[in-house]
């Protein structure tokens, strides 16, 4: 009586214990659920083999039975395919249904091997690229930290510095060969950006290289607004015919634009705590130019009337914002006379546009997510 | 606690445990499997496709291309391709307004432009490595099947260059950049009056793209790929403006030293059929 009442209690644990596991496989959660299906056609995934190369399983439990293998070969198949499963894999159980039978559909994407929701993710992007620099080129260092607030959703800040911006050689050989350059708009530099946005992850899987390693990775799309620094090229890069030196281009601080960037992506998980990612990102800024070092037009203009009338650039009455000594003086280095600048400056503000430049970049990064 | 209590306890961490192994042993395996059982498998199968290619940034010229495509796969990461076709190729707008209103400048020498080298009929063979297999979910109910390959071949293309100065006949330049329906721009009508050169040249491409596997078949598959065809440049320096015309159209010119390599970068879409 004492035992049997054991085996009673014994029977109720058990049977606790297997609900959850039974639970779980009706979820479309991250677990991975294989599913014995009668009717292969109705297989919403998922790896159908070329019948010629896809053997019947020896052994076919009796609830997919009721389909002949023959009928349509949906086995995974190992390596190429083209080799026979071997009997003992092909009996082989995973939670419950035979790995390599045919009619077994494998809804093996919708696991996630690591989930993000609720982690920081910190991106350093070394070394980001411009790709359609037709008239400016741009390398840059950016980083990102990202917020998971869902498995697909994340809030984003970015921020970094182009190191390298300056007119593309093939503006220059406008310059030189054909009398002609990009408009000023086009060539607009990008210095610094700070944005902040979201980030959405559509896609997810997995990939393997050769059979050997799998790896994980996300389809990431952003966005974000902000703002940045710019500047303009005032004199190309040339060589001074006094001595033959190299007098190396100058530029005016055009000042801070309001910026807006999208972008795509793929995030590839290197284990819990690592990632690494490939994205294209594109930041359209506004090429209006309205000052130059702080100067306006007005300012630009009367400083230009002086200089003309032979006196020097600070002789002439501009605003407070005005930086009159970047186009006062001698450059130490390369004995660039600055006021010849102002007539440069001038050019550009008295020729606003409204068009916006696209600079896209190619993000290569690394994640540390916590 | 009693002995037999603590008996079934014991008898329940272990079973629980082993149930626990099991399903990670499982989730592994799966893990393994699902992606290693390509569904498409491509190896020892032939494939037939189309391209087309347009210019990703062009500068000076602008080129649309369309191949056609034979393959091989010696396995699913390695395979044998042979392209060959036509490009369209064009100057862009900027060149053309160089040529309708060219340089006033004392100078007494020009120079041409670099890269504006325009590839027409080609032909490449290459390998196709495709060591990366995988699936990804879209919106979390369609798997999408797909190969991530990088291309590498060479082979020959007839080159064609419109120079964007050199222009000898000066009568027929002028009607060709003369502007009689008044809309503001040259009628450019005819054939271009500027000196044209030909050439066939090495080629050497470079490509990396996905092929995505679509039906429910190994049979289709759609391409989309960054394709590079590269090739040597040259052009003309130190041509002497008033030397240049119909008995002598270079000008007396010489071949740039600094002449590098013209890089045309391509957005290619393509689709191939695997039998």
């Amino acid at each position: 009586m004492r035992s049997f009442r054991d085996s009673l209690i014994l029977s109720a644990l058990l049977g606790a214990l297997s609900a959850p596991f039974a639970s779980a496989a009706t979820q479309p959660s991250d677990a991975p659920v294989l599913v014995a299906q009668a009717t292969p056609a109705d297989d919403d995934e998922d790896d159908p083999a070329p019948a010629a190369t896809t053997p019947a399983p020896a052994t076919t439990p009796a609830a997919t039975s009721t389909t002949p293998a023959s009928s349509r070969s949906d086995a995974p198949t190992a390596s190429s395919g083209s080799a026979p499963v071997a009997s003992e894999d092909s009996q082989k159980l995973v939670s419950g249904a035979p790995l390599f039978n045919p009619n077994v559909a494998v809804h093996i994407i919708e696991q996630k091997k690591h989930s993000d929701v609720g982690k920081f993710e910190i991106v350093l992007y070394p070394a980001t690229i411009q790709v359609n620099g037709k008239f400016t080129q741009h390398f840059g260092t950016m980083g990102s930290l990202v917020y998971h607030l869902q498995e697909n959703f994340a809030l984003q800040v970015t921020g970094g510095y182009n190191w390298y911006n300056v007119e593309s050689s093939f503006n220059g050989e406008l310059v030189e060969k054909f009398n002609r350059e990009a408009q000023a708009a086009t060539s607009l530099l990008w210095t610094w950006g700070a944005l902040a946005g979201v980030e959405v992850t559509p896609l997810y899987g997995k990939f393997a290289l050769f059979e050997g390693t799998l790896a994980h990775f996300s389809f990431v799309i952003n966005g974000g607004l902000g703002a940045g620094g710019t500047r303009h090229q005032l004199k190309p890069e040339s060589v001074r015919a006094s001595d033959g030196a190299i007098s190396p281009a100058s530029y005016g601080d055009t000042g801070v634009k309001f910026m807006g960037s999208l972008g795509a992506g793929f995030r590839l998980q290197l284990g819990d705590h690592f990632a690494f990612r490939l994205e294209v990102r594109d930041v359209v800024y506004s090429a209006r130019m309205e000052q130059v070092n702080g100067c306006n037009a007005a300012d630009l203009v009367a400083m230009d009337a002086k200089i003309t009338g032979g006196q020097s650039a600070d002789t002439a009455m501009v605003g407070g914002n005005c930086q009159v000594d970047k186009f006062v003086g001698t450059d130490a280095d390369t004995g660039y006379e600055r006021k010849r600048d102002v007539s440069l400056a001038k050019f550009l503000v008295l020729n606003p546009t409204s068009d916006v430049l696209n600079n896209v970049g190619l993000y290569l990064g690394v994640s540390f997510l916590f | 606690m009693t002995r037999k209590t603590l008996k079934l306890l014991g008898c329940l961490v272990m079973l629980s445990s082993g149930m626990a192994f099991a399903e990670d042993e499982g989730e592994d395996l799966v893990e393994k499997v699902a992606v290693r059982n390509r569904l498409f498998s491509v190896s020892g199968r032939f494939e037939l496709g189309g391209n087309f290619g347009l210019s990703l940034l062009p500068k000076l010229t602008e080129h649309y291309n369309l191949n056609l495509s034979v393959a091989y796969n010696f396995a699913d990461w390695l395979a044998v391709e042979v392209r060959g076709g036509y490009a369209i190729g064009r100057l862009t707008s900027l060149a053309e307004q160089i040529q309708d209103d060219p340089p006033s400048t004392s100078a007494m020498t020009m120079a041409d432009a670099a890269d504006i080298w325009q590839m027409t009929g080609h032909g490449v063979a290459g390998l196709r490595f495709q060591p990366i297999y995988g699936k990804l979910n879209l919106m979390a109910e369609l798997p999408v099947h797909f190969q991530l390959y990088a291309w590498l071949g060479g082979g020959v293309g007839a080159l064609k260059r419109e120079s964007l100065v050199l222009c000898p006949d000066a009568a027929a330049c002028a009607a060709y950049r003369a502007d009689a329906n008044g809309d503001g721009a040259s009628d450019r009508i005819g054939p271009s009056p500027f000196h044209t050169e030909y050439k066939v040249s090495p080629l050497v491409s470079l490509a990396l793209g996905f092929r995505f596997f679509i039906g429910s078949e190994a049979n289709h598959s759609v391409k989309i790929e960054a394709r590079s065809w590269s090739y040597l440049d040259s052009y003309l320096v130190d041509i002497r403006k008033a030397n240049v015309n119909p008995g002598d159209p270079t000008g007396g010119g010489v071949a740039a030293s600094n002449a590098s390599i013209t890089n045309l970068v391509q957005l290619d879409l393509g689709y191939a059929f695997i039998f």
